[in-house]
């Protein structure tokens, strides 16, 4: 595709024609950990944008809009929500969309630009209120106006109210009415080989190209060395399942993996998919599996040897499936949930992709719902001192009530040594200069 | 400079050499569409790829009383919440309730919407939906308008399914030739292909009291954006099509969250009349189908007062051109006021089949 667009380009170029490409993409931008602000700048002047804005919460946020970071008192507007009478605002410091609240929000709007001019904009959001559809969403529409008159080239979407409002993977997109297609150009590592230098002319830094990461320990075959109890079964050279379909289950898959399978850094990822699915209902009853490393492979309610990995519980208190980081220093234990589905939105088969990822004390879990393991679902951080000794590759069964299912599979698991994060292109590292 | 390439597995260069740079490409892509060849109770439209927004255009013909809605990856569970607003009226809820709304006027007349959704499996999906239904045929009768948000509260999946339903079954459904297209954006796709093709961009040359798309090729769809800045006076912004000046149009109208206001059986649809001061932006839809009356939605900022001290004003309309013979191959906008539109005034006319 990118071949053809670039072909494209220069024979039209070639014929003296510039061709427009109606509301395409002018700049887009989406957040990799929990912020406050979001930026598309170097955009090229368009006399009219759409833009587009989804941001999950991590906080309550308000939403302000802001273009080429002025911050002057330059704005004014006018705004509803809920259908509710028009309030005005004039001389202020940014375009204050006025939908401040604790949960996930999109907007879209129209801007229009035109060189000499005042900048007005045309707004509309939608907030979910809580989560559920018992709660109806709040809804707005505004207007505003930037005095400057220069055309823009960067616009903000921020939250005022602070705190790391905007989630991760939140979005903002800007599409310009009169874009002129180009092609991507791929970095300089996609043609070099893994291992040369690079002398940066301008900026006298050297750099060295890494390649991308592989595994030091890459898993499917789970016939061989693994124990493996009743309720688990390898399925030739990739991976195994598990049926957790019964009462007082307590049992563990593990294989002794030696001391250096990880140190004190290292990525672990697997992924975890449900083939049936019954939630439990028992009161003061636990259904839950540990998938992870341990310093042994003990088993019970809570098994006592140092642990890292994933907690997956059926919990019929809030009827959901919770995905939880454990990080477990002998008897002391320490997790968090990461992601939680309803028992009614479970179907099946479903994967989720794991990923475990230990920096020192600590330990996060974040959940994919692709193999790429590129699109979140959740992320949980603990903190834990004290955890030493993993090189045993724990699965835990354990269930207490008559009900509920969750039998499954995993396809096995790979583990980076060394790292926190896993490159899966060639990356350029600074060496000096 | 260009890159040169040294013994030793040395490489030199800029550090935008060594960087990646970003293609253009991308926006608004059609992803499904399903067109009913016979009255069918609902609009289907299956297989829509995982894209982060979509834009949905919903030309609901009914037939019979029915209400459209649609529901989501066939949930027909009460999985949907909806705020409302009918006619500029109070805004009403439904809560857990098995459809999110589109207009829900039953009526055998055409209904158009044109509905922008978040999209992120993990989320509940947030839907704002603007809708313009025809109302009892003829500019006699002034069209209705819906705002809608909508949230479906699945946190499971990605919008895989858009279907259009009567909520109430009370209908035979929609009519022959109805249809929903889906388009779909994603920050990394890379198609040039998209939907919307340019139609006309027209600028003004020298102050005037018309701004013309001039003959256009006629499309169903039609997406209008036109910005008019003043020379000093007053005008008028009128809307109309194919150079028709008959009483062929009915609009509803509201300015600044007030109570709508109906013109019926008139020359034009009046986006301001005689109110321009500065600047005037709008951003306008339409359902061009030749044999049925044109539906458009619209919606405009106006800058009374340049500057930060005075807040701009908002309108809001929906209406109707009566022609049921002909598509639109031609948008006017003209002044009938003291001013004239200065020359940095602009049309730029978007189209799709």
């Amino acid at each position: 595709m990118i071949l053809q667009v670039a072909m494209i380009q220069i024979l039209l170029s070639k014929c003296g024609v510039v061709t427009k490409m109606v509301w395409g993409k002018a700049g887009s931008t989406t957040l990799s950990s929990a912020g406050d602000t979001m930026t598309v700048s170097d955009m090229s002047a368009n006399n009219s944008y759409v833009y587009l804005f989804h941001a999950p919460a991590n906080a309550s946020y308000n939403t302000i809009i802001n273009f080429d970071n002025d911050s002057g008192t330059k704005y004014a507007e006018r705004k509803s929500a809920n259908g509710g009478a028009d309030s005005t605002a004039v001389s202020q410091t940014d375009f204050n969309t006025g939908d401040g609240t604790d949960s996930d929000g999109f907007h879209f709007g129209y801007i229009v630009d035109v060189s000499g001019e005042e900048t007005l904009i045309i707004d509309w959001w939608n907030r979910a209120n809580t989560a559920g559809a018992g709660n109806a969403p709040y809804r707005g529409e505004n207007v505003g106006k930037f005095t400057e008159t220069t055309q823009f080239t960067r616009i903000d979407f921020d939250n005022s109210s602070g705190g790391s409002g905007f989630a991760t993977d939140s979005n903002l997109t800007a599409l310009g009415s009169d874009i002129t297609p180009a092609a991507a150009i791929p970095a300089l590592g996609a043609n070099v080989q893994v291992g040369s230098r690079y002398e940066e002319t301008d900026t006298r830094k050297m750099y060295n190209l890494q390649g991308a990461d592989t595994a030091s320990l890459a898993v499917v075959d789970f016939s061989s060395g693994y124990t493996l109890p009743a309720k688990f079964s390898a399925t030739g050279s990739n991976g195994y399942t598990f049926t957790e379909n019964a009462s007082s289950i307590d049992q563990v898959m593990y294989k002794d993996l030696t001391t250096d399978v990880v140190g004190t850094k290292y990525v672990m990822r697997f992924p975890f998919t449900l083939t049936s699915f019954t939630g439990h209902t028992t009161g003061a009853n636990n259904h839950k599996q540990e998938i992870g490393l341990g310093a042994s492979y003990g088993t019970g309610e809570d098994p006592t040897h140092d642990f890292v990995g994933l907690r997956y519980t059926a919990n019929q208190s809030t009827s959901k499936i919770d995905f939880q980081i454990l990080a477990r220093d002998g008897s002391t234990k320490n997790y968090s949930a990461a992601y939680s589905l309803a028992y009614s939105s479970v179907s099946t088969p479903t994967t989720w992709y794991i990923e475990i990822i230990r920096n020192e004390n600590d330990y996060t879990l974040n959940v994919y719902s692709d193999s790429a393991y590129s699109t979140s679902l959740g992320t949980a951080t603990v903190t834990q001192t004290g955890i030493t000794g993993l090189r045993y590759f724990n699965h835990n069964l354990y269930t207490q009530s008559t009900n509920g299912v969750s039998n499954g599979s995993s396809a096995g698991y790979d583990i980076y040594n060394n790292i926190t994060s896993v490159n899966t292109s060639n990356t350029w590292q600074e060496i000096g200069t | 400079m260009a890159l040169t390439y040294q013994a030793g597995r040395r490489v030199q260069g800029t550090a935008a050499d060594r960087a990646a740079v970003d293609g253009v490409s991308g926006g608004w892509k059609e992803v499904g569409r399903t067109t009913l060849g016979s009255t069918t109770t609902t609009i289907n439209v299956a297989s829509i790829p995982d894209k982060r927004y979509y834009m949905v255009l919903v030309d609901a013909n009914m037939a019979g009383s029915t209400n459209s809605a649609f529901q989501l990856n066939g949930d027909t569970g009460s999985n949907y919440t909806n705020r409302k607003s009918y006619e500029g009226g109070a805004d009403a809820t439904d809560t857990s309730f098995t459809v999110g709304r589109i207009q829900g006027h039953g009526g055998p007349v055409p209904d158009f919407n044109v509905m922008y959704m978040s999209n992120l499996a993990a989320k509940e999906k947030l839907i704002i939906n603007h809708g313009v239904n025809q109302n009892t045929a003829g500019a006699g009768t002034a069209p209705r308008r819906a705002e809608i948000a909508t949230k479906w509260a699945n946190t499971s999946a990605a919008i895989n399914r858009f279907t259009a339903v009567d909520y109430l079954n009370s209908g035979s459904g929609y009519a022959t030739g109805a249809e929903v297209v889906v388009l779909g954006y994603d920050p990394d796709d890379t198609h040039t292909d998209n939907f919307w093709e340019q139609l006309a961009d027209v600028t003004l040359s020298s102050t005037g009291d018309n701004l013309s798309s001039g003959t256009i090729t006629a499309k169903k769809y039609l997406w209008i954006q036109t910005y008019i800045s003043d020379t000093g006076g007053q005008d008028s912004v009128n809307m109309t099509f194919n150079n028709d000046t008959g009483n062929n149009y009915a609009f509803r109208r509201n300015n600044n969250g007030g109570t709508d206001a109906t013109t019926t059986s008139t020359s034009h649809i009046t986006l301001n009349s005689s109110e321009v001061t500065e600047d005037l932006f709008s951003n306008v839809f339409i359902i061009n189908n030749s044999s049925n009356e044109k539906l458009v939605i619209g919606h405009t900022i106006q800058n009374q007062t340049l500057g930060a001290g005075t807040a701009p004003i908002r309108k809001e309309f929906v209406g109707k051109w009566s022609n049921t013979s002909s598509q639109i191959t031609e948008i006017d906008f003209d002044n009938d006021s003291s001013g004239s539109y200065d020359t940095n005034s602009f049309i730029k006319v978007w189209g799709s089949n």
